[in-house]
């Protein structure tokens, strides 16, 4: 059955044949005993191929095992597959991927988002119980927003990226995508945590129970509406604004806020994230494992391997990295884009003296059509105008099915919150999940 | 706006073969990406990125924890090694 269902929806690139075994050996007092759970194909298995949706890595197979899939098989999870994705996780749409699109399944026309597209459908068409995305712009926020299940990005530093297939290492953080923000939740709490293998992960600081019960209570809610004034879907829209007002009925005070800075987040991530991401892919040399093209000497090896391994997006994100980052121009863009950052940093903080979460569609639609975008990579990018801030901040964030618009297409609503604040998120992402059903 | 000859000596410094027709596509795309980006030039600097330090901050206030170097055990079998890897050696080929 799984099989069926996944042939009309390529959401898994493979079905583990383990999964028996692994059920036979699971810990039955693990928190996490008895849940199916399926990987997003850039987090490494031991023992199993992680091609990050890429041919470049088509018969990679991992040789350990990535922190968080360590901290789930000791919780009790077994693995079922590893879900499609865009190529190196570059991509709202999940076109990008070598092995064709995923379809979304509340519209087989249409794409899941993306890049954790797989994960998003496995977990929305019933295939697994939960499931792992990455998320480096958007990518676990977006895809569950358009498929209409729950995705977080924790905080940046709080789970490990070891095993991680790195896209953007500054961005870069692991997350679950689950039908229930409970699950979330649950899995939040088992790969959290410092990890010796990755120097950013950090042991999150500990808060007073009297700050922790406030997440329990009213919240003041921050709305930044200047950066929704254009480019929104009116359908989307007007579901935001039906989820203030539910919000605001039950108890919660909801306040305009500015954030003048935050509306430069895209800009800079389309160069902080290419310039990362062609110094990370550089790796991939078709000498140690993955595609090799033997040319006539070394550098032919390396220009035809990594001409025909890597596909058209992820060419031309490297070389977008490439020329922000080369001599004069690297101020210009890359020096800038850093210094920008923390200009917005300096927003969300300010922002968050004064309020406890801020509000903001997902994204700034529904799923797309297949092919509706793929012809022009700034319009695709645009997809991630409201989830790139908070990667680019550092901040953790949620984003949670709230509706539907008129052809029923999920719509998601993202709460963000301040760094290691990921309670609050669970605590109102539970309440508006109660709200809107 | 980016030259045909500036593609072509990023997709070199890239280690990438880039065809004709893709370099003409990559040169409009990436023009159309970097006027977006561009906006960040009218983007507003704060006193504390002035001071240069900006790049050298992550999100995390304790970040960048190190560990002690030492020998750790192998994550890989000598089987398991010579099944994915082929043996214990890299071959290239030469180089000059």
């Amino acid at each position: 059955m799984l099989e069926t269902d996944n042939k009309k929806l390529n959401a898994f690139l493979e079905f583990f044949p383990d999964v028996e075994a692994q059920e036979k050996v699971a810990d039955k007092n693990g928190v996490l005993y008895g849940m199916k759970l399926a990987i997003k194909d850039n987090i490494l298995i031991k023992g199993k191929i992680s091609s990050s949706g890429s041919k470049i890595l088509s018969n990679y197979v991992a040789s350990y095992d990535a922190t968080v899939i360590k901290k789930l098989r000791d919780a009790g999870a077994v693995f079922i597959g590893r879900t499609n994705m865009d190529e190196f996780a570059m991509g709202a749409s999940t076109e990008n991927s070598a092995y064709g699109a995923t379809k979304n399944p509340h519209d087989t026309s249409r794409v899941p988002g993306g890049s954790s597209g797989g994960s998003a459908v496995a977990v929305a068409a019933g295939l697994c119980d939960a499931a792992l995305g990455s998320d480096t712009g958007g990518s676990i926020r977006q895809p569950a927003s358009f498929c209409g299940v729950v995705g977080l990005k924790p905080t940046y530093g709080r789970v490990s990226r070891y095993g991680l297939t790195a896209l953007a290492s500054s961005l870069d953080q692991i997350g679950p995508i689950t039908k229930t923000v409970a699950d979330a939740e649950k899995i939040y709490n088992v790969i959290a945590g410092p990890d010796e293998n990755d120097a950013t992960s950090v042991e999150a600081p500990a808060f007073a129970l009297a700050e922790l019960r406030r997440g329990e209570e009213k919240l003041k809610i921050g709305v930044p509406r200047h950066l929704i004034s254009s480019g929104v879907d009116q359908e989307v829209l007007q579901n935001f604004e039906e989820t203030l007002e539910k919000l605001k009925q039950v108890g919660h005070e909801i306040v305009g806020i500015e954030l003048p800075a935050v509306k430069y987040s895209l800009a800079c991530y389309y160069i902080i994230m290419p310039a990362e991401a062609s110094s990370n892919l550089s790796r991939f040399d078709g000498l140690r494992y993955g595609l090799k093209k033997e040319g006539s000497n070394l550098l032919e090896d390396y220009l035809q391997t990594r001409g025909t391994g890597f596909g058209a997006e992820t060419r031309r994100r490297i070389i977008l990295g490439t020329y922000v980052l080369s001599a004069g121009y690297y101020d210009a863009y890359y020096g800038q884009a850093t210094r920008v950052r923390e200009v917005i940093k300096q927003d969300f903080a300010r922002a968050f003296a004064q309020v406890d979460t801020i509000i903001l569609p997902t994204a700034p639609t529904t799923a797309f059509k297949i092919g509706e975008k793929s012809g022009d990579p700034l319009q695709m990018y645009l997809a991630d105008v409201f989830t790139a801030p908070a990667n680019i901040a550092g901040l953790p964030a949620i984003s949670i099915p709230t509706g539907k618009d008129q052809n029923n297409l999920p719509i998601g609503t993202q709460l963000i919150a301040p760094q290691w604040r990921e309670d609050r998120l669970f605590a109102l992402g539970k309440n508006l999940e109660e709200l809107v059903k | 706006m980016i030259t045909p000859e500036e593609i072509k000596n990023l997709a070199s410094l890239a280690r990438l073969e880039v065809s004709e027709a893709e370099s003409a596509k990559l040169q409009h795309d990436l023009g159309a990406i970097l006027d977006y980006v561009g906006e960040l030039k009218l983007a507003p600097r704060s006193s504390e990125s002035e001071a240069g330090n900006a790049s050298e901050k992550t999100p995390g206030e304790n970040y960048n924890k190190l560990r002690e170097d030492g020998a750790a055990e192998a994550s890989l079998s000598e089987e398991e090694r010579e099944k994915l890897l082929g043996g214990k050696f890299l071959k290239v080929k030469k180089i000059l």
